[in-house]
């Protein structure tokens, strides 16, 4: 299983979720888009990745749908087990990969006629990013009512949870302010009569 | 709901304030309109010279606007006198901010010296109750040290103090949550939401980064001097990025 530096696999994270519960095929697939919102992964890869995590010894079938694979049960193997062990003890020094294309059209923008378009592209995402942001910050306000317990000290899994909420809404707003400033950025030398095409 | 209602602890209505810096006239403030309620968070993100504290110093009635108007709670204060807008400071307001005194207080003595300075309380009534305000927020034995002795940390505690001691109705809260990191951030957020529910009072305050905003029912950011809600529930009269006006669900009536 080869994971590209920085990137959680699609494998990884359906062996891990399989480890933390036996399911179906298509009880993993909606729970990988549960936890992982935005890794985009392709539709079918709890289908496609647990016969080949199986082929691999990392987990086992231990019901068959009767006529749907979606409704194949898997189970970890101790094998599959240590897989996920040494994964979570693997040092993530490795940067994420860094594949903006907003950045790379940038790079790519010859003449005013393109910044133009290219910054119209900003806005539209810095709309995208107000959504999720927003999105964000309501799970954030939802997930610390819920925790909110005058007797009881919240346990480590709401802890981490709400961190990384908190963390994924930082995400998003910085995000969304560091579009804004670059676009703020670009416009006011487009509008101080700075320009490309000479 | 009126313009001003009891409600509404705060209400900005198109103000717009800019300054002369050698012959450029730079605008600041581009008809920004919001309302803060009761229990209510509401935070100004953006970065330095963006115009939160200009924002800020607006709604306490330190400055005023070049245009709109400025309400706290049912009192125009953009009309009003400087008499008139520091007693509604006293009586109403608290600025919060990690600057230390300009006179170099004991931190009890800083803490209290909103109440001394309305002259409604004995000054033994005044150190009891900045004593309580400390004992609050959880640095009770601080009141004996001076403000250069603190921790960072320290002075935002000893700031939220400062600003609840008088019970007031509306914090204005000037980057307070600025650079303490992600565990310390929101455990400023949880006493600052904690204090609010106990005082019922309203919060505006600014932030630089979005740790701290995460703190507040409703986000709002500058986009070139426009005011735009980022997150939260939608306010009325504020611009969104393509410049229309959002039809908020407060009203805005005479």
């Amino acid at each position: 299983m080869k994971v590209r530096s920085g990137e959680l696999s699609a494998s990884i994270a359906v062996l891990a979720l399989v480890v933390e519960e036996s399911d179906s095929v298509s009880g993993v697939s909606r729970r990988l888009v549960e936890r992982y919102p935005h890794a985009r992964f392709a539709r079918n890869v709890a289908h496609a990745s647990l016969p080949q995590l199986e082929r691999q010894g990392l987990v086992r079938r231990v019901a068959c749908g009767r006529q749907r694979a979606a409704a194949d049960r898997y189970e970890a193997t101790s094998r599959g087990v240590r897989r996920v062990q040494r994964w979570l003890q693997d040092s993530s020094a490795v940067l994420p990969v860094l594949r903006d294309d907003l950045r790379a059209k940038l790079r790519h923008v010859q003449h005013d006629r393109d910044l133009g378009i290219v910054l119209d592209a900003i806005k539209a995402q810095e709309r995208a990013l107000t959504a999720e942001f927003a999105e964000a910050h309501m799970r954030v306000k939802a997930a610390e009512r819920a925790s909110r317990n005058p007797v009881e000290e919240p346990d480590l899994r709401t802890v981490v949870d709400l961190a990384l909420l908190r963390d994924e809404a930082t995400l998003w707003g910085t995000l969304l302010k560091r579009r804004q400033r670059l676009r703020e950025y670009l416009e006011g030398w487009k509008a101080g009569g700075g320009g490309l095409d000479g | 709901m009126a313009v001003g209602s009891m409600d509404e602890l705060l209400r900005l209505v198109d103000v717009s304030k800019g300054y002369t810096r050698g012959d450029r006239w730079h605008a600041v403030l581009h008809d920004v309109s919001l309302r803060v309620g009761p229990r209510e968070v509401v935070a100004v993100v953006g970065s330095r010279y963006e115009g939160k504290t200009t924002l800020l110093r607006i709604a306490a009635g330190f400055e005023h606007p070049d245009r709109g108007e400025v309400w706290v709670g049912g009192q125009e204060l953009s009309k009003a006198s400087e008499k008139v807008r520091a007693v509604v400071r006293g009586s109403a307001m608290a600025w919060v901010h990690r600057g230390g005194s300009a006179v170099p207080l004991r931190v009890m003595d800083a803490v209290g010296l909103p109440l001394a300075t309305g002259r409604k309380h004995g000054r033994r009534e005044v150190r009891r109750l900045a004593a309580a305000a400390l004992d609050r927020v959880g640095v009770p034995d601080c009141g004996r040290q001076h403000w250069a002795d603190l921790s960072n940390w320290e002075r935002v505690l000893v700031a939220l103090a400062r600003g609840i001691v008088g019970r007031p109705t509306l914090m204005l809260v000037d980057d307070l949550l600025d650079g303490l990191g992600p565990w310390r951030t929101q455990q400023a957020a949880e006493l600052l939401t904690s204090v609010v529910d106990e005082l019922g009072c309203g919060v505006l305050m600014s932030v630089s980064d979005m740790e701290g905003a995460l703190a507040a029912d409703r986000v709002l950011t500058f986009e070139q001097g426009h005011l735009r809600v980022i997150a939260g529930p939608p306010e009325s009269n504020v611009v969104d990025l393509s410049g229309r006006r959002h039809e908020g669900r407060t009203e805005r009536s005479a």
